[in-house]
C-alpha cells in the first residue's frame, strides 16, 4: 500500500503583470508524490520550482487546478494543511536580533507545540544542522550558511509529514551539504517524511531523489528515477546535469556546451 | 486565534527589548515630559528674576463693594502677589470713560469689575466681571489665561469664606483688536482641545512608529513567510500586532502617568509651604465643586483617547501593511502626525460650531480629527451633545473598517510583496 501525499491536478499558475503581460509561472502541472518519498524538483532559473512550493504549501493560490496534502485539498481546507507542512522557502529570513534558540522557540509556539516538548525539541535540531557553539548568538552574526542551516532546522520544527525544500544548499559549505543530505535521507527512510526538494544541486537530485521532475518554462516535461532519467536523456556516461541540459534544451552553440 | 495573536505580541516585546533604538522610542514621551518640566523650572527661575518690571494690567474698578468689602480689592491684592498688575488702578470710571480707555488701547490686558459686582455676588447670583485684551500685542492671550485662573481660584476662596452656596462668576473676555469679537468659548475651546490632540502624540505616537517596525521587519527580514506558513490564521499575525500596539499604548500611558505624579511630587516639594497648602486646597475645591458633566467630559475624554489609540494602532498596522520597507511606512508616520498638527490651524480658524448641523455630522466623522472637533464643539456649546458621541462610534467605525481591511489584506497573495506602488494594482485585480 503506498499512500499518496501530494496530489496535484492540473495546478496552474499566472502571474499578471498587467497591460497584458502575464507570465505562465507553473502550468497544468500534475504531480502523485508518495508518502516517504524524496521528490526532487530540477528546472532552470524561472521554471516555475518556488511557485510550485508556494502553492502546495498554501502561501499563494492557484489560477486553476488543484491539490491535495495528504488528501485535503490546498484551497479550502489550508488551515488542516499547513499542520503537516515544514518548508524551507527559496528566500526566507530570520529574526536577526534573535539568538537560533529564540528565533526556534518563537515558531515552535505558534506552532502549538507542547511547552514542555520544546527544549529537548530545539535542541537536539540545533545539533542536527551544527550549530551548539553559536546557538546563542544573535543571528545577525551568523554567515549565510549558517543561517540556511537554522532555517532548515526552522522547517523541521514539530515532526511536519512533509519537507518543501526550496534550495536548501544554496551557500552551504560542502561538509554541511552532505550532513544535510544525510538528514534528509535519514528523515525521510526513518521517519518516512515526505520531501520535495528544489535544487539546481544535481549532486544532491541524483543521489537523494527517489523521483526527480524536470520544469520547463511551468510545464513538467520530464519525470522518472533519477536512474532512467540519465538512462534516457544523457549522453554516453553523462551524469544527471548532462540529462536535464538536453531536456530543457540548451540553446547556446556547441563550443559552449563543451565549456561546461 | 488568539492564542497565537499572544504568542506573536509576546515576540514583539522580546524583539522590542533588543534594540536600544526602540527601547529609547518607547521612553520618549516621559523624557520629553522630563525635559520640558526642567525647562519649566528653569524659565520660572529666570520669570522670578524678571518679574521686578510690573506688567502691564490694568483694572478699573466700579464696584462700590458690598458690607464694606469691595471684591476687586482682593483680587487686585491677588494679582499684585502674582505680579500680574501695574500699580494702579481706577476706580468710580464711568462706563463713557471706559470706552475711552478702551479707544486709547493703551493696555495689554484690561479688567473692568462693573458696578454691583460685589452685592451680587453676596446674593449667591452669578456675577460677571470683564477682561480685555490687546490682540496686538502678542503675550496678551497668556496673560488672559493667567488671570482667568487666578480669578477662578480666587472664586473658590471666596466660595469657601462664604461657607455657602456656590457663586459663579462669569468672565467675559474679549479680544480688543481691528473689530474682532471672537467669544470667550472659542478662545477657550481651541485651547481646550489642544490637550487630548498633544495627549495623543505622546501618548501613541511611539506606540504607532513600533508597531510599525514590527510589521516592516516582518518584510524586511523576510520573515512573514515563515509566519503565514505556520498552521495558524494568517488574521492572528493582524491581531497579534494589534495587541501589541494596544499593550504599548497602555504601558507608555503608565509610564507617562507616572511620569506626570512624579513631576508634581517633585513640584509640590521645590514650591513653599505657604503656597503648598494652598495648592492642595485649591485642587481639593475644585474636585469637590466638580459635578456630574465634569466628570462626564473627562469619562469622555479618557473613551476618546482609548477609541483614537485602536484607530491609530490599527491605520499603523494598515499602512505598514501596505509598506514594502520601513522608509515607506515612515512616510505615512509623518503624514499621520502632520494632520493632527494642521487640524490645531483648523480648529482655530475654521468656524466648525457656526456650521450647519448635518455637516458637523460629517465633520466629526473624520478619522482622528473628528474626534478633535467633537472636543472643540462640545466645549463651545458647554454640554456633551450626540454629535460628541456621535464622533466616537465613528472613531470605532473606522478602527473596525481598518481591521477588516487588514484582515483581506494579509489574505491577499500578494502579501509578500507589497507596497504602495503595487498596492493599486493589486486593488484593481481584486
Ligand atoms: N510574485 C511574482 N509576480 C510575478 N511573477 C512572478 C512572481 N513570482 C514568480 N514570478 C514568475 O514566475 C516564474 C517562475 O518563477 P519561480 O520563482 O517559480 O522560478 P524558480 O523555478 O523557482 O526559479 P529559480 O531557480 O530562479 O529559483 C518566473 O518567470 C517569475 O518571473
Ligand atoms: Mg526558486
Amino acid at each position: 500500500m503506498e499512500a499518496v501525499a501530494i496530489s496535484t491536478n492540473k495546478l496552474s499558475k499566472i502571474y499578471n503583470l498587467g497591460k497584458k503581460n502575464e507570465v505562465h509561472a507553473v502550468s497544468d502541472l500534475v504531480l502523485n508524490i508518495r508518502k516517504g518519498e524524496i521528490y526532487g524538483l530540477l528546472g532552470e532559473n524561472g521554471a516555475g520550482k518556488t511557485t510550485t512550493v508556494r502553492l502546495l504549501t498554501t502561501m499563494i493560490k492557484a489560477s486553476s487546478g488543484s491539490a491535495k496534502i495528504f488528501g485535503y485539498d490546498i484551497e479550502t481546507q489550508s488551515d488542516i494543511v499547513r499542520k503537516f507542512l515544514g518548508c524551507l522557502p527559496q528566500d526566507a529570513g530570520l529574526y536577526e536580533e534573535f539568538s537560533a534558540i529564540e528565533n526556534l522557540k518563537f515558531i515552535a509556539k505558534l506552532r502549538g507545540i507542547d511547552s514542555a516538548e520544546i527544549p529537548s525539541q530545539i535542541e537536539s535540531l540545533i545539533q542536527l544542522v551544527g550549530l551548539e557553539e553559536r546557538q546563542k548568538d544573535r543571528v545577525e552574526t551568523y554567515s549565510g550558511g549558517m543561517k540556511r542551516r537554522l532555517m532548515i532546522a526552522r522547517a523541521m520544527l514539530g515532526d511536519p509529514q512533509i519537507l518543501f525544500l526550496d534550495e536548501p544548499t544554496a551557500g552551504i559549505d560542502v561538509l554541511v551539504s552532505r550532513r544535510v543530505r544525510e538528514i534528509i535521507k535519514t528523515l525521510a527512510k526513518e521517519k518516512n517524511i515526505t520531501v520535495l526538494l528544489c535544487t539546481h544541486d544535481m549532486i544532491s537530485a541524483e543521489r537523494l531523489s527517489d523521483r526527480v521532475g524536470i520544469l520547463h518554462k511551468g510545464v513538467l516535461v520530464a519525470e522518472d528515477t533519477p536512474a532512467s532519467i540519465i538512462n534516457k536523456h544523457a549522453t554516453e556516461n553523462g551524469d544527471l546535469e548532462d540529462a536535464v541540459v538536453n531536456i530543457i534544451g540548451w540553446k547556446g552553440d556547441k563550443d559552449e556546451e563543451d565549456v561546461l | 486565534m488568539i492564542r497565537s495573536a499572544w504568542v506573536i505580541a509576546k515576540k514583539e516585546i522580546r524583539l522590542l527589548f533588543k534594540s536600544t533604538r526602540r527601547i529609547l522610542l518607547l521612553f520618549t514621551t516621559p523624557l520629553i515630559m522630563f525635559i520640558m518640566f526642567v525647562l519649566i523650572l528653569v524659565i520660572s527661575g529666570l520669570i522670578a528674576i524678571d518679574a521686578e518690571k510690573p506688567l502691564d494690567v490694568t483694572v478699573i474698578q466700579n464696584d462700590e463693594g458690598h458690607n464694606g468689602i469691595i471684591w476687586g480689592d482682593g483680587f487686585y491684592a491677588l494679582l499684585k502677589s502674582h505680579n500680574l498688575t501695574k500699580d494702579y488702578i481706577y476706580k468710580n470710571e464711568s462706563v463713557i470713560n471706559l470706552n475711552a480707555i478702551l479707544q486709547e488701547k493703551n493696555f495689554t490686558v484690561l479688567l473692568y469689575i462693573p458696578a454691583n459686582f460685589s452685592a451680587t455676588i453676596n446674593q449667591s447670583v452669578p456675577a460677571q466681571f470683564f477682561i480685555h485684551y490687546n490682540n496686538a500685542r502678542v503675550n496678551s492671550q497668556g496673560m488672559v489665561a493667567n488671570i482667568l485662573t487666578l480669578s477662578q481660584n480666587y472664586n473658590i476662596q471666596i466660595i469657601y469664606y462664604y461657607h455657602g452656596v456656590v457663586n459663579l462668576t462669569n468672565i467675559y473676555v474679549i479680544p480688543e483688536r481691528l473689530g474682532g469679537d471672537e467669544g470667550f468659548e472659542s478662545f477657550i475651546a481651541s485651547y481646550f482641545t489642544m490637550i487630548p490632540l498633544y495627549a495623543i502624540l505622546l501618548l501613541v505616537v511611539p506606540s504607532l512608529s513600533l508597531v510599525l517596525i514590527s510589521v516592516t521587519i516582518e518584510r524586511e527580514q523576510k520573515t512573514l513567510e515563515s509566519l503565514i506558513l505556520q498552521p495558524i490564521e494568517r488574521k492572528s499575525i493582524i491581531a497579534g500586532k494589534l495587541l501589541y500596539g494596544s499593550i504599548l499604548v497602555v504601558f507608555n500611558t503608565a509610564i507617562t502617568l507616572v511620569t506626570i505624579v512624579a513631576i508634581i511630587v517633585i513640584g509640590m516639594i521645590s514650591l513653599p509651604e505657604s503656597l503648598r497648602t494652598e495648592l492642595v486646597l485649591i485642587i481639593e475645591s475644585v474636585i469637590e465643586s466638580a459635578d456630574i458633566t465634569v466628570w462626564l467630559f473627562i469619562l469622555y475624554m479618557l473613551l476618546g483617547l482609548v477609541l483614537v489609540s485602536l484607530l491609530v494602532i490599527t491605520a499603523a498596522v494598515l499602512f505598514s501593511l501596505m509598506a514594502k520597507d520601513e522608509r515607506e511606512a515612515n512616510m505615512v508616520v509623518s503624514a499621520l502626525i502632520i494632520i493632527p498638527l494642521v487640524s490645531t490651524f483648523l480648529i482655530a480658524f475654521l468656524p466648525v460650531s457656526e456650521l450647519a448641523e448635518s455637516f458637523q455630522f460629517i465633520l466629526v466623522l473624520i478619522p482622528l480629527l473628528g474626534y478633535l472637533f467633537a472636543i472643540y464643539l462640545s466645549l463651545t456649546s458647554g454640554e456633551l451633545t450626540l454629535i460628541a458621541w456621535f464622533s466616537l462610534v465613528g472613531q470605532l467605525g473606522w478602527t473596525l473598517i481598518g481591521i477588516w481591511f487588514a484582515g483581506r489584506l494579509i489574505e491577499s497573495e500578494g502579501i509578500l510583496e507589497i507596497s504602495y506602488k503595487r498596492f493599486f494594482r493589486f486593488r484593481r485585480k481584486k
